[in-house]
């Protein structure tokens, strides 16, 4: 396997890389476009290239974007991206002590070391996976997809009752197009171009890029256009290492709550650093300094959250489930170039996949270099006025839209994706279980329409002992969740407060 | 209020939805009935909980991890560029085809820049049009997109093919 794997470290895989991490470190810098943004926006992009090589740049746009908000969230306590909220708190706090050389150096190499481990986690568990995956029938992936989407629904911290009606519209947007039985038009409404449903990286790009550009033209127009960066000093590379080999297990150990976290789906970058931070804080010996620039706490933070990007890739790669809503943005990338993401990619995408592994180690290992020796200059883009990121990220997206196959059918389609993230929000319904239910909503329905013509009575499902298990599990979760709501409600009752709704 | 006026548009859009499914050939009782019944029930219920105030909701939303752009108050004034900012996007879609790429996006890129930034700027507007030129041409030679296009956009084209093939 490691020769395979070397095989594909080639100098265009390397370049790729590079700009993928020089372009995911921008735009994760820049306040207000997340890593998900970044990877929607350049789907179109990647049309031109080969397939590992849009991968390869995608994922370093993915780990770069979510290493670069921590640059903004220790210079400026402004977090890049919502997945750098912790760095803010250690790492902005360094920066006040005149320590922000160190902790940006902390940071490019404690987000690189958590994406080397979860990039051996990647290369170990996918394929191991994958083969187990590849017993999955049907029933499986019905089970699997339906486990996914509980578990979005209840981990997210937004109220239940929302995330569940979040989820059925993103079904309900995944069941426009032909009936993969019958072959008839559902929900088209007369429009032919709807006939293979709505176009995956339109409505994604219409969900993440154009509010983004439309909430950065806001802050521009009322006049947050400018922030006021200052130029630091370069990183001394002996004073981050002596805290990499100090804190080597507490990196390892972060690292690993990460790819953990990164599996399953729903929990994204965004809440493992915080759980991340608060193990390393629980186990610390100096539990006091967190908080209030710890460089531990900085480590624990910026290690889980690229050990997630990592583990979020697993359950992508070999099921075709993401483990996060960036990692469903890959769906839309894969989709592009022909390809499904699961298991059936190890057999007939073998070189694809080893590449993939080999760029997500190159890029891991650039945000190190890159990092360390780059940021404090790619800190400078903070400069760059709200206004004309707004107005060229709107070209683009419009144009990515168009790009894809090359209609403005497809324009209108994201601009009404879009108008539909933006009444989402307002209404306070989280997008990622919406995107979920749009990404797995076609595998859903086709596995339940082979599951019941195969199905010749209640045996057919009672000896598929995988999918009882996962079934099993749904319950246990759904189950525990219900508890606990009840538990809080009946707390609250005692106590004489207001019934909580949240749960 | 805000809240309870996108979660009624989305009702609304729902319930049409839903009507379409129940038309359909496989009877009312199919998949696409399921899940839109289902999504417009769960809309209902949230719109409920919203009017009797039962969640906590503002006009800006709970948190949800993908939206990475800060809340931001504007004022009546700022709320009509906002609307300008937007229409302007929308009316580019719309003027593309008739207008064509080069001339539509040298436009929109403009206009949008001056409202966005709320002065005009000659220097940006330069850059602008030099910046839309180049993806013309790369439009046209790299990545061969077929873009719409007008009078400027096929001259443009001549031109480039011109110089290349002499």
């Amino acid at each position: 396997m490691i020769e395979e794997l070397l095989a594909t470290l080639t100098f265009y895989n390397i370049l790729f890389a590079f700009c993928g991490v020089v372009l995911g470190i921008i735009i994760g810098a820049i306040p207000g476009l997340t890593a998900t943004f970044g990877i929607a926006l350049l789907i179109p992009v990647t049309f031109i290239m080969s397939p590992a090589h849009g991968m390869i740049m995608l994922v370093g746009i993915y780990a770069g974007a979510i290493y670069g908000g921590s640059i903004s969230a220790i210079l400026l306590n402004i977090p890049g991206t919502p997945a750098s909220i912790v760095s803010g708190w250690e790492g902005h706090a360094m920066a006040r002590k005149g320590l922000a050389p160190r902790a940006l150096g902390i940071s490019a190499v404690g987000s690189g070391l958590g994406g080397l481990i979860a990039g051996v986690a990647l290369i170990i568990m996918t394929p191991t996976l994958a083969k187990l995956a590849l017993s999955f029938g049907a029933p499986e992936y019905v089970m699997l997809v339906v486990f996914s989407l509980i578990i979005v629904v209840i981990m997210l911290e937004t109220p239940i009752a929302a995330n569940v009606t979040s989820a059925f519209i993103g079904l309900t947007l995944a069941a426009v197009g032909l009936s993969p039985v019958g072959g008839e038009p559902r929900l088209t409404f007369g429009f032919y171009q709807l006939y293979s449903g709505f176009g995956i990286v339109a409505v994604l790009i219409g969900f993440f890029c154009l509010p983004q550009a439309f909430a950065l033209a806001a802050e521009a127009i009322s006049g947050k256009s400018e922030m006021a960066v200052v130029r630091v000093g370069a990183s001394r590379p002996g004073e981050v290492w002596r805290r990499i080999v100090i804190d080597k297990w507490l990196i390892l150990r972060s690292s690993l709550i990460g790819i953990g976290l990164g599996i399953l789906p729903a929990i994204g970058p965004e809440s493992t650093p915080l759980v991340a931070h608060s193990v390393s804080r629980r186990l610390s010996r100096t539990p006091e300094e967190y908080g209030k620039g710890s460089e531990s706490g900085l480590l624990s933070a910026d290690s889980s959250i690229s050990a997630n990007v990592g583990g979020s890739l697993i359950p992508l790669l070999a099921l075709g489930i993401p483990g996060s809503g960036a990692a469903a943005v890959f769906i839309g990338a894969l989709t592009l170039h022909g390809l499904r993401p699961g298991p059936l990619l190890f057999i007939e995408q073998k070189e694809l996949t080893y590449s993939f592994f080999t760029g997500y180690i190159v890029v891991n290992l650039m945000i190190i270099v890159l990092g360390f020796l780059g940021a404090r200059y790619l800190a400078l883009l903070l400069r760059l006025p709200k206004g004309l990121i707004a107005t060229y990220i709107t070209l683009f997206s419009i144009f990515g839209a168009y790009a894809i196959n090359n209609t403005l059918f497809d324009v209108w389609v994201m601009l009404g994706a879009a108008i539909l993230s933006v009444l989402l929000r307002l209404s306070g319904i989280p997008i990622l279980p919406a995107v979920l239910g749009f990404i797995l909503g076609g595998l859903l329905e086709s596995n339940i329409a082979i599951s019941l013509a195969r199905a010749d009575g209640i045996g057919y499902f009672l000896g598929r002992p995988i999918a009882i298990g996962i079934a099993i599990l749904s319950v246990l979760l759904i189950g525990l969740t219900t508890w606990r709501y009840m538990r809080k409600q009946t707390d609250k009752t005692l106590r004489g407060g207001p019934a909580d709704a949240r749960r | 209020m805000t809240a309870i006026l996108s979660a009624l548009v989305m009702a609304a859009a729902l319930a049409v939805a839903f009507a379409s499914t129940l038309q359909s050939d496989q009877g009312p009782v199919n998949y696409p009935a399921l899940v839109t019944g289902i999504a417009l029930l769960r809309m209902l219920l949230w719109l409920v909980l919203l009017v009797r105030r039962r969640v906590p909701v503002t006009a800006a939303g709970v948190p949800d991890p993908e939206d990475g752009a800060t809340a931001t108050g504007v004022g009546p004034l700022q709320q009509t560029r906002l609307l300008g900012f937007a229409l302007l996007w929308t009316g580019y879609a719309l003027l593309l085809p008739v207008l064509g790429f080069l001339l539509a996006s040298a436009i929109a890129l403009i206009l949008s820049l001056w409202i966005a930034n709320g002065h005009f700027s000659v220097r940006a507007s330069l850059a602008s049009i030099t910046f839309i030129l180049v993806l013309s041409v790369l439009v046209s030679t790299v990545l061969y997109i077929p873009v719409p296009k007008s009078g400027i956009d096929h001259y443009l084209d001549e031109t480039i093919f011109t110089i290349l093939g002499g």
